[in-house]
């Protein structure tokens, strides 16, 4: 590992001063579970590497009733996971934050951190697509707020500038009438990275009729991506397994994969029409059980 | 022998109250002030000439103290590179390159400095000049005639049915009765080709060492080994040293499975050592323990097979190649090995080492038979299936057993294969149906131990206790399974007996623990050790009791005259007398280097499920049965069979190297997947005691006969499952869904 100053702010004011400062570029550290690694490898040498996990707004993680979560940015994934209302609001986010990693790696490591990594596979990001979350931006111009999706600007790239950090993830509630679920589909049960992931986010009406669709894709574009067309042929009709069979497939060609050493274009395509048809099917008999 | 009270006990494993507490020491915590970090320069390329080599600027760097290359290692072998180059073709660069680089990661140059951060930077300072060569790193293109030459020097001059490339090293063949005739009383014939791929040992702990020079010259190496000796072996013909200016120090060890079992970076570290006049650590990271240590080599194997209606095997003919990687391995291969199970009346296999651009493979858990194993044992299944039979009865029908002899014509002695084959099927993994969705896959495997050689010292203290003192390493629980064998002998309690792993200066002579011997050859040394022992102590107590030594009775660490309990004299009072000179020290020494020819033989049964549509094969139930001979301790012993299993269930599905133009795409645990408890059902452990007359006890060698069977077990039952045969490893579930797909199933 290279030598490199550690500060540990207290405030989010602090935190900025010291990444203004910065010249050649600081790295933030929450769990650290990608950031060590990436240290010791020597595949980054910042000059300097801030703690972000004593400001207290980065911890914060608080349902407000009605609206939504705060889900401070260096909340570790295992309180998102004891948090008792998580399971009951935001189901799809717990299938994605207790499939990441391990157990180990789950005590340390952040949502906000596996956003900010901005892997194309990111476990949690799926998720966060179909609840709609907003990322909460601090940089020397005050605050900002933008969609989960324009966060995302290509592999390990995001929407952050250099002085910016990640404050926290805000994820409004979802319609209660809503059915989710996440998949992803991974060579080892714990310790992988998905070659595909995918959640779906269905507000169902009367009928089975679907008013309101997200579909959400990982590992399969150059950033986490919804899939439009898919959404477009589930709204406003009602949920059969043709309908579901035709948005697996839609998604499928809206994915663009490469071949890598985890999986190859062809395959990861496919899957993507497995993993969607059944994330779908699941929603559906979800709605159908009482 | 009464029924014994401590061997084929649970006993708990002496080393494990540390090793879960963190405080066992390690290579890598061995920190000696003063010492040097130290970092290694690594080929880029998967071949290529060095046309020029410079260090100097990395010499002159801040903190640096010495930097090797391989015109050092060269020198301390009194060689020129032209001499080199003449005389000693064959010398293996893998420590250090010094003409050119045959692998992406083979280590070039090797630099010392105050600190971890020094050495990095000093890295970036050597000015290599590569003219880059053609690489090869498959073996079936690498074989062919006009493929890139890896050692043109080398080249042996083969006789193989085909032509062929310079980079075969070596050609053997086996042969046994009449081929053709074979094949023509067979009702069905066979034939398939099998692929494995390169897989890592997969230790938790990377290589470590640090050395350090006396003033004299003396020099200590601290090192995670499987055997001391063999190192300072190693230390001693790379770098001209005399053992007597050697000691090395094992440290405890965080697997090693064969990888540990010869030096690696050690003659480095002592040479960097001896040139900085300051002791030297080098630990290796996981990418380099990757990229550039010995993992286990890839095989295709062609196999033929013919057998009659009734499932009787008449003939087999095989090809059988071997990826040595970079260097001719020293291990000859051997596909036979798996085909001894049965009574193959006509043989003929062919084997065929290759060179590629690859690591140069070691030795890994039962060496090269897993990958033979996958071949013949798929086989066996596909012969079951085509003939309607019960894989395991076409087994039974063929197995080898008691005074058949072996391929080699040595008749094989008491055996327990069928035993565990029947073992299997009164379990209910094989008399029940399994459930829906799920299929089995049976695969059988035999391993026979060499006995190499073992010594040990025991004393008794003069308080009666015992210390036993061995040169063998442990790295399965050696220390207890030796200390029970005391404790048995002599009637003790477990805490009565210390026992150390002693360092080449302080221990007898012991080849590397490995091999599924241990137990066997430095049991057998311990148990003489203890026969000596006694002999003194009787010896002695009849001398003071007045009688002769054939009336005495022991019981309790008290000798007495046979009728007379009363009057006893005890170990310690025998033992005690050596303090001031009042009597002599009462040590023994034990020491074996021949035992009789004893395999072991492993059923498994793999019981799995397959999403069709992914791929994805999920392990339900395993049973690994084995024939163990007698289990010293039971725990332990269950330890070995399970945790071989799971290597071998990963080497199945999930583990394997990925080249692409020469380069390691999965030098990681990440992407490097071996399996975890997550993914695996509990393996049942099922333990067979088929007593062998040379084990201590009547133990055969138990850790190797495990990783056998677990390939083709797993693979066996993915074809049921799927109703095509998976040729290749691993199947992962995108292999297994192109299965599919290929045949419009998925």
């Amino acid at each position: 590992m290279n030598p490199f100053e550690y500060r540990r702010p207290k405030t989010l004011r602090e935190t900025l001063r010291l990444l203004a400062a910065a010249k050649d570029g600081a790295k933030l550290l929450a769990g650290g579970t990608d950031l060590l690694i990436q240290l010791k490898e020597r595949r980054t040498l910042p000059s300097l590497v801030v703690d972000i996990k004593a400001i207290p707004e980065l911890q914060r993680l608080e349902h407000v009733s009605q609206r939504g979560l705060h889900l401070g940015a260096a909340v570790s994934l295992n309180r998102v996971l004891d948090y008792p209302l998580l399971a009951q609001h935001f189901p799809i986010l717990a299938q994605a934050c207790v499939q990441l990693g391990s157990l180990q790696i789950r005590s340390r490591a952040s949502v906000g951190g596996n956003l900010c990594n901005a892997s194309p596979a990111a476990s949690t990001a799926p998720s966060l697509l179909c609840l709609k979350a907003q990322a909460v931006i601090a940089g020397p111009g005050g605050r900002r707020r933008i969609l989960l999706e324009d966060f995302f600007q290509g592999p390990n790239q995001t929407a952050l500038g250099k002085d910016e950090l990640l404050v926290e993830v805000f994820v409004p509630t979802p319609s209660p009438s809503s059915r989710g679920c996440y998949l992803q589909l991974t060579q080892r049960q714990e310790m992988d990275i998905p070659m595909v992931n995918v959640a779906c986010l269905l507000t169902l009406g009367r009928g089975g009729r679907c008013q309101q669709a997200r579909v959400a894709l990982g590992a399969v574009a150059p950033t986490p991506i919804r899939a439009r067309r898919a959404e477009a042929l589930l709204e406003g009709h009602a949920l059969n397994s043709q309908a579901i069979q035709e948005a697996a497939e839609a998604a499928a060609k809206e994915s663009s994969p490469i071949d890598d050493v985890r999986a190859s274009a062809e395959y990861r395509r496919e899957m993507v029409k497995v993993l969607t048809r059944r994330a779908l099917q699941s929603c559906l008999e979800e709605a159908a059980s009482p | 022998m009464s029924k014994p009270k401590v061997v084929g006990q649970r006993v708990p494993r002496v080393d494990v109250p540390d090793k879960v507490t963190g405080r066992a020491i390690f290579a890598a915590d061995v920190a000696i002030s003063n010492a040097l970090a130290s970092a290694v320069l690594r080929s880029p390329h998967a071949h290529a000439k060095i046309r020029r080599l410079d260090v100097s600027r990395a010499r002159t760097a801040e903190g640096v103290a010495a930097v090797i290359t391989g015109q050092d290692l060269l020198q301390a072998q009194g060689l020129t590179m032209e001499e080199a180059r003449r005389l000693r073709p064959a010398l293996r660069q893998h420590y250090l390159a010094w003409d050119k680089v045959i692998y992406a990661g083979q280590a070039v140059a090797v630099v010392a400095a105050t600190t971890q951060e020094a050495a990095q930077k000093a890295l970036g300072l050597i000015q290599v000049d590569y003219e880059l060569l053609p690489s090869v790193t498959d073996v079936e293109t690498a074989m062919k005639p006009g493929a890139p030459a890896l050692h043109p020097n080398l080249a042996v001059r083969i006789s193989a049915k085909v032509e062929v490339s310079d980079n075969v090293v070596m050609r053997t063949e086996i042969r046994k009765g009449d081929v053709a005739a074979g094949f023509a009383q067979a009702d069905i014939v066979l034939e398939e080709t099998f692929r494995t791929q390169m897989v890592h040992q997969g230790y938790m702990e990377p290589h470590a060492v640090t050395a350090s020079v006396a003033a004299d010259g003396k020099i200590t190496v601290w090192t995670t080994t499987q055997g001391s000796f063999s190192i300072r072996q190693g230390i001693s013909q790379t770098l001209n040293i005399p053992d007597s200016q050697l000691r090395v120090i094992p440290t405890e060890v965080g697997g090693g499975f064969g990888a540990k079992a010869f030096t690696l970076i050690e003659p480095l570290c002592v040479l960097l050592a001896q040139k900085a006049g300051r002791p030297v650590k080098m630990v290796m990271s996981r990418e380099e323990e990757f990229i550039a240590a010995t993992p286990a080599p890839p095989v295709v194997y062609r196999l033929k097979m013919g057998a009659t209606r009734d499932g009787r095997i008449t003939a087999a003919e095989g090809t059988a190649i071997f990826d040595a990687g970079a260097f001719a391995g020293e291990m000859a291969p051997s596909a036979m090995d798996s085909l001894a199970l049965y009574k193959v009346p006509n043989l003929s296999l062919e084997h065929f080492q290759v060179v590629t651009n690859k690591p140069p493979v070691g030795a890994y858990r039962a060496p090269n038979h897993p990958q033979g194993a996958f071949a013949s044992e798929s086989m066996l299944d596909m012969i079951a299936q085509s003939l309607s039979l019960d894989p395991l009865e076409l087994r039974l029908r063929n197995a080898v057993q008691d005074g058949d002899a072996t391929p080699d014509g040595v008749p094989l002695g008491r055996i327990g294969f069928k035993e565990t084959l029947q073992r299997i099927r009164e379990h209910p993994i094989w008399r029940e149906k399994p459930k829906a969705g799920r299929s089995r896959g049976l695969a059988c495997g035999v391993w026979t131990p060499a006995a190499l050689t073992s010594t040990a010292q025991l004393q008794v203290t003069p308080d009666g206790s015992f210390a036993l003192t061995m040169g063998s390493v442990d790295i399965t629980g050696v220390r207890t399974t030796m200390a029970q064998i005391v404790a048995e002998e002599f009637g003790l309690d477990m805490k009565e007996v210390a026992v150390t792993t002693g360092d080449t200066d302080t221990a007898g002579y012991a080849d590397v623990s490995g091999g599924s011997r241990t137990t066997r050859t430095t049991g057998t040394a311990v148990l003489r050790a203890c026969q000596d022992v006694k002999a003194q102590l009787r010896e002695r107590a009849a001398a003071q009791l007045r009688v002769s030594i054939e009336d005495l009775e022991y019981g309790d660490k008290k000798f007495w005259a046979n009728g007379s309990p009363k009057t006893s004299v005890s170990i310690e009072a025998i033992a005690g007398k050596a303090v001031f000179g009042r009597g002599d020290v009462i040590v023994g020494h034990g020491q074996c280097s021949r035992l009789g020819r004893e395999p072991a033989y492993a059923v498994h049964v793999a019981e799995i499920s397959v999403d069709r549509e992914t791929g994805q094969v999920q392990v339900e139930r395993y049973v690994a049965a084995q024939d163990v001979g007698f289990a010293l301790n039971p725990t332990l012993v269950e330890g070995q069979l399970q945790g071989s299993a799971v290597q071998g269930i990963g080497w199945a599905l999930s583990e394997g190297y990925v080249y692409r133009n020469g380069i390691l795409q999965n030098p990681n645990f990440l992407d490097y997947r071996m399996l975890t408890a997550a993914d695996l059902p509990p393996i049942e452990p099922v333990l067979v005691e088929v007593a062998a007359p040379d084990g201590p006890y009547g133990a055969r060698g138990v850790g190797e006969p495990p990783i056998i069977p677990p390939l083709a077990a797993v693979a066996n039952a993915v074809s049921r499952a799927i109703g095509i045969r998976i040729t290749s490893l691993p199947m992962t579930s995108e292999a297994v869904w192109r299965a599919l797909k290929a045949r419009g199933q998925a």
